[in-house]
């Protein structure tokens, strides 16, 4: 049996190597800002990427090993130890961790050592100070709930209060000393907080970023019929093992201390540490499906149903990477080798709006060359006065609009301004009222 | 004993009934369309015997060719008889059932928890405070009666379990069920799935439970078979062609990566999720969905339960799991909630509070259970303390969120500005004039008209053949009286005479006076022009 999970990982690992080799995503900033200390042409760039990527590959597997080792000191159960990895390796979760940010990969890795090493309470605690230097320094994330603690922010949201209130024409006879039981600073700081904790518990986001009515920006973390395992596998822990459930509970808590720190703008990336032990729920509840003789047909369709999952979500990764991956390095993806392709020595203007252009810059030559100008345009706010290359959103040509509508005739406003070299629609909206098409326009 | 617990009810409702009623007529500021037509078609069965279409006590109105049930508008007769056709009158229904469904909360705690009984009494009245009981108290809404009868019907059906005997709570359960089927569409589906869980539960299954099941399901279905024998087919299915999960979001899989057989994957995705929605705390203590953001149900602040009861109802989640295998009490509160989520799965809502509003009360009862675990465990000494320092400024947040801060926020969109302030001007300008042009940009604007005037239903009724047929959605405005719907466009219209307008669009007060027109501007619940009525 130990076999066929090496199995079933060496080729769920292959298969993830094999889609990030055709999607040839480019580099996220976390990546560059290692590539660009060592590049100096646009070939190293991408050997460095590529290095980097493996390296970070290697770092997951890494703490798969750990994690492993950590479930089965847990669970004295090989076997759940086993399922719960390969639920890891299986995500897209995983595979994003290794493909595109490199400093996930690193916390995981030291985080389960120290929950592996550091025994009890000791190891939660440096796991927890560890998650919020990540946040804190490496991600430089601003906590919201910090907000309640600053109380000029929460006495303005008590005026707005009753200032909105007050703006009612027929207005609602309320005695203020009963308002004031709750309009008051202190509620709202308590208010402040605790919708902070309440965002923890999102079923959407750990099972049904497939499914996601919001689409939001997210990686899939767990695949929707795993939810059904994990109802299942809680239910088991929780009537035959309450030394598991006890400490699960507890990893969960450091895994929500990861999540208040966190303000990552993918949903599943705040949920990263939590990710790591909900997987144990489903792993439990799989093996004791498969260890019921007459649960067999059950645990085979469970099987299929699972295999599927994987197969049509791999699929859809390579089908839509713009949906799943951040655009802003799509963008520029398309930006640096398009301006390449023209034939006119000239000073490129090049968008400042999504930031992070020069860095970009230096992954696509090299070294960055002179003649790039990273102040950004605006076209219709100053027309242009200088003779070059322009690289932007295309209200940065035509102007801003509303909900980013763009239309037809704005295009011929800028093929009237420049002569377009190419144009590119970007899913999703990265740069507000800018619109979502990116344009490379030359002026003589 | 019995007078204390008579005393202690009695106060529950009297405090329940007066948070939900004390300003009912401004906050909400005015009736959205729904109410409205709960509301008119009241009036017009208490005048007529009809509905505004001309059908003789029909069981379902047809109103927005959306075939609501009728139930709730039955009860608001003598509302509407007493006091008028007015925001009072139309939302006294579910003020009523807010009221009295805090009572039913207090015996189904007490079937669930041991202790003593000031304890539940406090359990009950934080149940009463939660937000989306306040709110969907303060609102006509037909669910929220169906909620109030699926509850007895639960409770009644719990207690003859318990008591493992007692013809009497059984008869009333069936009853309970019925009123709530022919309160709301989704009882209609929640109901039976319900009933079919418990007379059928794995755990506990035999013949004579079996045969009671048949039984029970035999006298509901004998029960909606006038709803089954006066609808058509068509019109039973109406409202499931307007909402099912097929209709919108086939093909279900991505444009670029659909290849047929991963349709079914997805759309399976999407149902168990639509169910798992009502289980995520996320949903029940904090998300707002946009669609539920632009409509009547929107609880600013808050999702449905209050944040602290959210917190709990994750230890509640894990009570239940620990023992749902032995305890058949704990087994028939989750399939409670599985027929109040059914709906929800064939329907394209992700999180839809409206339609799964009979799952509620079970949320808060596994929320109390989470608490009083905490209770029990660790502060089983000083709980009043700490309960009373939490609940008092909670209930003063809630009860000012929902009757004040939820009126600024709420006015507009569904909630129109202009209508309640504006109709009866309109309505006395309305006999002098020859025409009245109606131009809204508020969808099924007649029915604000017809509200807020009391228009003769007998004048309405003769219009039921001209207007839009079922089947037709969007805007279903028609001509009536002397009203006339047509776009406003002064320059092109200032010359007709013995003429009134009413428009929500943005017009040149200085135009208009130039060309002889007289205006009255109308002002939304905060004091913003929303409307103007313009004679000439």
């Amino acid at each position: 049996m130990r076999y066929l999970y090496f199995v079933i990982g060496f080729f769920l690992v292959a298969s993830q190597v094999f889609i990030a080799i055709i999607n040839r995503y480019p580099p996220t900033i976390e990546q560059l800002l290692f590539v660009n200390l060592l590049t100096k042409t646009i070939t190293t760039s991408w050997i460095l990427l590529w290095t980097l990527r493996l390296l970070t590959l290697v770092t997951m597997i890494l703490s798969l090993r750990i994690y492993f080792l950590l479930l089965c000191k847990l669970t004295k159960n090989r076997d759940v130890a086993y399922v719960s990895s390969l639920i890891i390796l299986a995500s897209p979760l995983f595979f994003s961790t290794w493909y595109l940010y490199p400093t996930y990969a690193v916390f995981s890795l030291l985080a389960l050592v120290i929950l592996f090493f550091v025994a009890n309470k000791k190891g939660l605690i440096m796991v927890c100070i560890l998650s919020i230097f990540f946040n804190l320094v490496i991600k430089q994330s601003h906590p919201k709930f910090f907000e309640a603690f600053n109380a000029s922010v929460m006495t303005s949201q008590v005026t707005d209060r009753f200032q909105n209130e007050d703006s009612i024409t027929e207005k609602i006879a309320i005695p203020l000393w009963f308002k004031r039981l709750s309009y008051n600073k202190y509620y709202f700081s308590y208010k402040t907080i605790i919708n902070e904790v309440l965002q923890f518990p999102d079923l959407e986001t750990w099972f049904f970023d497939e499914v996601h009515p919001l689409s939001q920006k997210s990686m899939v973390m767990f695949y929707w019929p795993e939810l059904l395992l994990a109802v299942y596998g809680g239910a088991v822990i929780l009537r035959n093992n309450q030394f598991l459930a006890k400490k699960l509970g507890m990893y969960l808590l450091v895994g929500f201390v990861f999540f208040v720190f966190s303000n990552d703008l993918q949903a599943s990336y705040r949920q990263f540490l939590s990710w790591w032990f909900l997987s144990v729920v489903i792993g439990v509840g799989i093996v004791s499906i498969s260890s019921y003789a007459f649960m067999k047909y059950i645990y085979s369709l469970v099987m299929a149903i699972l295999f599927l999952s994987v197969l049509f979500n791999y699929y859809d990764l390579v089908k839509r990477q713009d949906f799943w991956f951040d655009n802003r390095p799509i963008a520029y993806g398309y930006l640096f080798p398009t301006i390449k392709t023209v034939n006119y020595k000239s000073t490129v203007y090049m968008t400042s709006l999504i930031g992070h252009a020069a860095e970009y810059c230096k992954f696509y030559y090299g070294v960055c060359p002179a003649y790039y100008n990273f102040d950004g345009f605006n076209i219709s706010k100053k027309p242009l006065a200088r003779n070059g290359i322009y690289a932007g959103f295309i209200g940065e040509f035509a102007g801003t609009r509303m909900e980013n509508n763009f239309n037809d005739s704005d295009i011929k406003m800028i093929i009237s301004n420049v002569k377009v070299v190419g144009i590119y629609k970007l899913r999703d909206s990265i740069a507000y009222l800018y619109g979502e098409n990116i344009v490379v326009g030359v002026k003589k | 004993m019995k007078i204390k617990l008579t005393l202690g009810l009695l106060v529950l409702i009297v405090l329940s009934f007066l948070v939900r009623f004390y300003a009912i007529s401004k906050s909400p500021p005015s009736v959205n369309f729904d109410e409205a037509a709960l509301g008119y078609n009241a009036y017009s069965l208490l005048k007529t015997g009809k509905d505004e279409y001309g059908r003789s006590w029909p069981l379902s109105l047809r109103s927005f060719n959306d075939f609501k049930p009728a139930l709730y508008s039955y009860f608001s007769i003598p509302f509407v008889s007493w006091f008028g056709l007015n925001e009072t009158s139309t939302r006294m229904v579910s003020v009523i059932s807010g009221s009295l469904r805090v009572i039913v909360y207090f015996f189904l705690l007490r079937l669930f928890l041991k202790g003593e009984s000031k304890k539940i009494w406090l359990y009950t009245l934080i149940l009463s405070l939660q937000p989306w009981e306040l709110h969907f108290s303060r609102t006509a809404f037909e669910s929220n009666l169906s909620c109030l009868f699926f509850t007895i019907g639960a409770v009644l059906l719990l207690y003859y379990k318990e008591k493992k005997s007692g013809g009497i709570y059984l008869f009333f359960s069936i009853l309970a069920f019925l009123l709530s089927i022919y309160s709301y569409h989704s009882a209609r589906l929640g109901v039976p799935i319900f009933v079919f869980l418990v007379f059928f539960d794995p755990f506990t299954l035999s013949l004579k439970s079996i045969k009671k099941g048949v039984w029970v399901l035999f006298w509901l279905l004998l029960g909606v078979a006038p709803l089954l024998y006066s609808t058509r087919t068509d019109t039973i299915l109406e409202r499931f062609n307007q909402e099912n999960i097929f209709k919108h979001y086939y093909p279900f899989a991505s444009k670029e990566s659909d290849i047929g057989i991963n349709r079914y994957y997805y759309l399976a995705g999407m149902m168990v999720g639509h169910v798992a929605s009502y289980f995520s705390p996320i949903n029940i203590g904090y998300e707002v969905y946009h669609w539920v953001r632009l409509s009547p149900q929107y609880i600013p602040s808050f999702s449905m339960l209050g944040w602290e009861e959210t917190i709990f109802v994750i230890i509640g989640f894990f009570m239940v799991l620990r023992k749902f295998r032995d305890d058949y009490k704990i087994r028939i509160l989750v399939y409670w909630i599985i027929a109040g989520s059914a709906p929800s799965a064939v329907t394209w809502n992700w999180f839809h509070p409206l339609r799964a509003l009979n799952l509620m009360p079970v949320l808060g009862v596994f929320a109390i259970m989470g608490l009083d675990y905490i209770i029990e465990t660790r502060y089983k000494k000083i709980y009043l303390f700490l309960v009373l320092v939490w609940l008092i400024p909670t209930g003063s947040f809630r009860v000012t969120n929902e009757l004040s801060y939820s009126v600024w926020k709420n006015h507009g969109e569904y909630q129109p500005g202009g209508f309640k302030q504006g109709a009866a001007l309109l309505g006395s300008l309305a006999n002098e004039a020859k025409t009245v042009y109606l131009d809204s940009s508020q969808a099924q604007s007649y029915i604000f008209f017809l509200f807020y005037q009391s228009y003769p239903p007998v004048l309405i009724q003769k219009y039921a053949s001209v207007r839009p047929a079922v089947g037709v959605e969007g805007d279903l405005s028609f001509n009536f009286g002397n009203y006339v719907y047509r776009k406003f466009d002064w320059p092109a219209q200032h010359n007709e005479e013995n003429v009134v307008y009413w428009t929500s669009r943005e017009v040149k007060d200085d135009e208009i006076k130039k060309s002889g027109g007289m205006i009255f501007s109308v002002a939304n619940a905060v004091s913003k022009r929303a409307a103007v009525i313009i004679k000439k």
